[in-house]
């Protein structure tokens, strides 16, 4: 029975590690072009401290980007499909398969916040953003996605093409057009709308890098800088 | 083993030909130098040439066209100073070539060419064009990006090779920034090869610099490289850039005598432009004043103003070059406005200015009605003023206004159906001795679809013009229709049918007896073409038919061929990995298309290319043979109509060599060989034959010095006429006192059949963080004929 226990621990719980272990991500699949203030991010390999953000930093697949209050990360894939840019307070996952020469199953998996996105058109699959209630199927545009903590989805697309598909609900699959807004609200209830000045804002903001401000802190040690967003 | 033959064989033609002196130089009493920038297909070409005795030019025109297209392209080049230039746009560079030739109208109404043999042999220049390389995708520079301004603070190069196949050792990888090698510095990640902005530290200096990134295979061999463009700013710009109007921009002025066989005349001129950007906005102003603006002439000062927000909005003033589908509008100067709004589904193109300005003529002597001659320039005059009713005059130029308005629906990525309006008229009252004024209306549409990403491309457009030559006496009455048309009567068609045209065109066009066309049945004022495209298994097949009516025109469109109709076929085919292309072409065509002439000229052309582009060490070649043939099936023993025959042949052979290589230091070199001959059997009898040999070497001996060294020889025989020269130019720039001061000069001379002497210098020195002087001295020298100098000093202004 001991030996039978034994055997089992090893087949059922170290065997299966050692393999998860031998499958973790090795290729960066993104890189943090821009870093503003307080980013912070989980390694797809070692997924469990979060440490600061910096730019040129490389990201694996499965990695988690984090900001804070008035901060922003630009994210690049590093097979050129596309910019992702973390405003403040949100959360973001990474996924991605690297691929003969390229990324397969790009998708960002956005739990809360506001992420710009700009994605070249895209071959074979879609870049997908995905929130807990909603999948958008992009296929070389640019945009915003928007997850409330109220959890309602906001998708605006400012140029190109891509689809909406709820998650909750009826689960249906909505195109969107150029100009267009998409707002699934808790409750599985879609409004497909133009877009609005305030639409249109926040797509100016999210997508603009160097909407930033300085602030100077005279201390004992010397002058502090502190960027941050507007 | 061939290798090595091929490279001593090519470095022993280059030795031959600097020393025995077998080379071509373009000769030109009106262009000293054509420069253009790099040629990649997809990129546009900025070819700027610098003229000599400006002064005696009234315009330039650029006539381009790449392999396979049935004719040139003309575009205004814009003359600013002693210098013109013009964009060839990037959807119209292909390989394997781009040819082009400048077509120079002189002052005192004469044509000539660039190349100044153009005239005799047709022959243009030609670039060859380097096509993409897969490759190219495969290595993706992702950060900075292409022209992106990047503060010192956030600056890191990211290269990632995820493309690449897995011979290929990432580690080996070599990144240039600028002259710096800081393969040294860069970091491994995974695909990602990256420089961090850490290691930076003063090496890379601030302003424009460019990024190369060599990537070698596991044998050590160079697999492909690539480059892109940035600007580095310091950290104190990049923050005032935060503020959120950023700009730039010069004032320029210039004071220059030129001195043509002692007449001694000065000039100056002014220029100022500026370019801003606020959010998603840019803005661009010029202003250019010269003291050869005339009344007498045609503008030369050039203003212009413009404003757009991405793609979606564009909004020009002043001088402005409205791009419409080829039949309506292209390349020609409005002064006006020039808008676009692209929705996407629904777009609208709208361009409304002045495309010639009034020039008033002059009397020169009057008539009674008795005593008038009947000829072109003596016309009805005031009678109360100059006390006779007609008068001999130099005819003026009225002031001619365009509008054309253009909507269209689809983004062009894979549909747009576009529909063209112009209307062009001149200004009857502008000027009091001038002569037919003329009203021109064209319609037209233009289709595209594009399947399968483009790889299927269908386009197409046709437009029908209306042409009235002669406004001055307006529209015609039902009287007048009733006594002017008819049978028996001055122009035989029915009078009804002239009102009911009159009803439905007379809102757009001033209906009379010099409207036309007269035989629009015939389709002869109609203009079509269509192309389909096909993209596969590294072949780009093109298909196209065109078909011109003899009267079609539009003021919007200059230098349209008309009377002519046929097929185009080409193909082009990559092979190895797009280091081999075959270029075929083959073109049919045939004129007469309203039997307004004595008989059907068919003009076929046969065009064949080979280029190499090789990825290692080696020069490019290309190879190319085109066949011109020309006849129109009358007989020379014809006692009638012999006279008209035309029966010729020209076949052209063309070879070139493009090489970047390092002998102890960079160099670029480039040698080309052309040779001609046309056979012909009509009735002008002008057997002809043309040689041309070109090499130039381009050297970069220090980051101070470089040097260009050209040299080329030129031979013709048209009948017993023969025409030999020899020219070469070499010259180089110096940088000194730490690259504020820059001198280069250019010395060429030309031996044989044509004699001259060239010599340029200019001198650049930066006083101030902002300001320039520029000093320019050319000497040019005809023995026997004329010498004359030029002499001018510019102060430039950068805020």
């Amino acid at each position: 029975m001991k030996k039978f226990l034994i055997l089992f621990i090893t087949f059922v719980i170290i065997i299966p590690l050692s393999i998860s272990k031998g499958e973790r991500p090795k290729d960066p699949i993104a890189i943090a072009k821009k870093v503003i203030k307080e980013v912070t991010f989980k390694d797809g390999a070692e997924k469990d401290s979060w440490n600061n953000l910096k730019a040129s930093q490389t990201l694996l697949a499965e990695s988690e980007v984090k900001t804070g209050t008035k901060s922003l990360a630009a994210i690049l894939f590093t097979d050129g499909s596309g910019t992702i840019t973390v405003r403040e307070n949100s959360h973001l996952f990474i996924y991605g398969d690297k691929g003969d020469k390229k990324i397969n199953n790009k998708n960002s998996f956005l739990e809360k916040g506001v992420i710009g996105f700009k994605v070249t058109k895209q071959k074979d699959d879609a870049f997908l953003i995905s929130t807990p209630t909603a999948v958008a199927s992009i296929r070389g545009s640019s945009g915003f996605v928007e997850f409330d903590e109220d959890s309602t989805f906001v998708f605006h697309l400012n140029d190109g093409s891509a689809s909406v598909k709820l998650l909750i609900g009826d689960k249906t699959e909505q195109e969107v057009g150029e100009g267009y807004t998409v707002v699934v609200l808790s409750d599985g209830q879609i409004v497909y709308r133009a877009a609005t000045t305030e639409d249109q804002s926040i797509f100016n903001d999210a997508m603009n890098l160097n909407n930033s401000k300085k602030l100077f802190i005279n201390t004992p040690d010397g002058k502090v800088e502190i960027e941050y967003t507007e | 083993m061939l290798l090595k033959f091929m490279k001593i064989l090519l470095m022993a033609s280059l030795v031959f030909i600097i020393f025995v002196g077998n080379n071509f130089a373009q000769v030109n009493d009106y262009i000293s130098n054509v420069t253009h920038s790099p040629q990649r297909e997809g990129l546009p070409i900025h070819i700027k040439a610098d003229l000599r005795n400006s002064t005696s030019i009234s315009e330039l025109t650029l006539s381009y066209r790449s392999f396979g297209m049935t004719e040139y392209i003309k575009s205004e080049m814009v003359i600013l100073s002693d210098r013109a230039q013009a964009t060839i746009p990037s959807d119209r560079v292909k390989a394997p070539f781009i040819e082009y030739y400048i077509i120079i109208s002189l002052a005192n109404g004469n044509v000539t060419y660039y190349p100044a043999e153009f005239s005799e042999n047709e022959t243009p220049i030609q670039i060859s064009i380097e096509a993409p390389s897969p490759k190219d995708s495969e290595i993706i520079i992702l950060t900075p990006e292409k022209g992106e301004r990047v503060n010192e603070k956030d600056f890191f190069v990211t290269v990632s090779l995820i493309g690449v196949p897995d011979n290929v050792n990432p580690k080996e990888t070599k990144l240039f920034i600028g002259d710096v090698d800081v393969s040294d510095y860069i970091m491994v990640a995974g695909d990602l090869i990256i420089f961090s902005g850490e290691n930076n530290s003063g090496l890379i200096p601030n302003g424009i610099n460019s990024i190369r990134a060599e990537v070698y295979d596991s044998s050590g061999a160079l697999y492909h490289s690539v480059q892109s463009q940035f600007e580095l700013v310091s950290s104190q710009i990049a923050e005032e850039e935060l503020s959120q109007f950023n700009y730039t921009g010069n004032i320029k002025g210039e004071l220059r005598n030129e001195n043509y066989n002692s007449n001694s005349i000065f000039y100056n001129n002014l220029m100022a432009s500026f370019n801003g950007s606020f959010k998603d906005w840019t803005t661009n102003a010029m202003i250019y004043l010269s003291s050869e603006e005339k009344k007498y002439l045609q503008p030369v000062n050039r203003f212009s103003f413009s404003m757009e927000k991405e793609e979606r909005f564009s909004l020009q003033a002043g001088d402005t070059y409205p791009r419409f589908p080829n039949l309506i509008l292209d390349g020609k100067r409005v002064r006006g406005i020039n808008g676009t709004l692209n929705f996407g589904v629904f777009n609208i193109q709208a361009s409304a200015g002045e495309t010639l300005r009034k020039i008033e003529g002059k009397l020169i002597n009057t008539y009674s009605s008795k005593d008038a001659p009947l000829e072109s320039n003596v016309i009805r005059i005031d009678s109360m003023k100059y006390s006779n009713p007609f008068g001999r005059v130099d005819l003026g130029t009225f002031k001619r206004n365009l509008v054309a308005i253009r909507p269209s629906f689809g983004s062009r990525e894979n549909f747009e159906l576009g529909f063209s309006y112009l209307h062009s008229k001149d200004e009857t009252g502008s000027i009091e001795f001038g002569a037919r004024p003329q009203e021109n209306l064209v319609f037209g549409s233009d289709l595209f679809v594009g399947i399968d990403n483009q790889r299927i491309v269908l386009s197409g457009e046709a437009a029908f013009s209306l042409i009235n030559k002669d406004i001055s006496g307006g529209s015609l009455t039902d009287t007048q229709i009733d006594s002017i048309f008819g049978t028996g009567s001055f122009i035989d068609i029915d009078p009804s049918d002239v009102k009911k045209v009159k009803d439905y065109l007379g809102k757009f066009i001033t209906i009379n007896q010099y409207i036309g066309p007269l035989n629009p049945q015939k389709f002869s004022s109609l203009a079509a073409e269509g192309a389909l495209s096909l993209n596969y298994f590294n072949n780009n097949l093109r298909l196209s038919y065109i078909y011109r009516g003899n009267e079609f025109q539009s003021f919007g469109q200059n230098f349209l061929r008309t009377d002519v109709k046929g097929f185009n076929f080409s193909d082009r085919i990559r092979l190895m990995e797009n280091q081999l292309f075959v270029s075929l072409g083959f073109e049919l065509l045939s004129d007469n298309l309203q039997n307004t002439k004595i008989a059907t000229t068919d003009y076929s052309t046969f065009s064949s290319s080979v280029s190499y582009y090789p990825r290692f060490n080696f020069p490019s070649i290309t190879v190319g043979y085109n066949r011109y043939d020309n006849n129109n099936g009358l007989s020379l023993i014809d006692p009638i109509f012999g006279k008209y025959a035309i029966d010729d042949i020209l076949n052209r052979f063309t070879l070139n060599f493009g090489y970047r290589f390092i002998l102890e230091v960079p160099h670029s070199a480039n040698l080309s060989f052309s040779t001609s001959s046309r056979d012909d059997n009509g009735y002008s009898n002008t057997d002809a034959s043309y040689n041309s040999v070109n090499l130039q070497v381009n050297s970069t001996w220090t980051s101070d010095l470089s040097s260009i060294f050209n040299a080329s020889y030129y031979s013709s025989e048209i009948g017993l006429k023969e025409l030999d020269f020899f020219s070469i130019s070499m010259g180089g720039k110096y940088l000194l006192l730490e690259n504020k001061l820059q001198l280069s000069a250019v010395f060429s001379p030309t031996f044989g059949d044509i004699e001259r002497q060239a010599f340029d210098l200019i001198a650049s020195y930066n006083v101030m963080k902002n300001l320039d002087l520029i000093l320019q001295a050319r000497y040019y020298r005809i023995p026997g004929r004329s010498n004359s100098s030029i002499i001018g000093i510019t102060a430039q202004f950068n805020i």
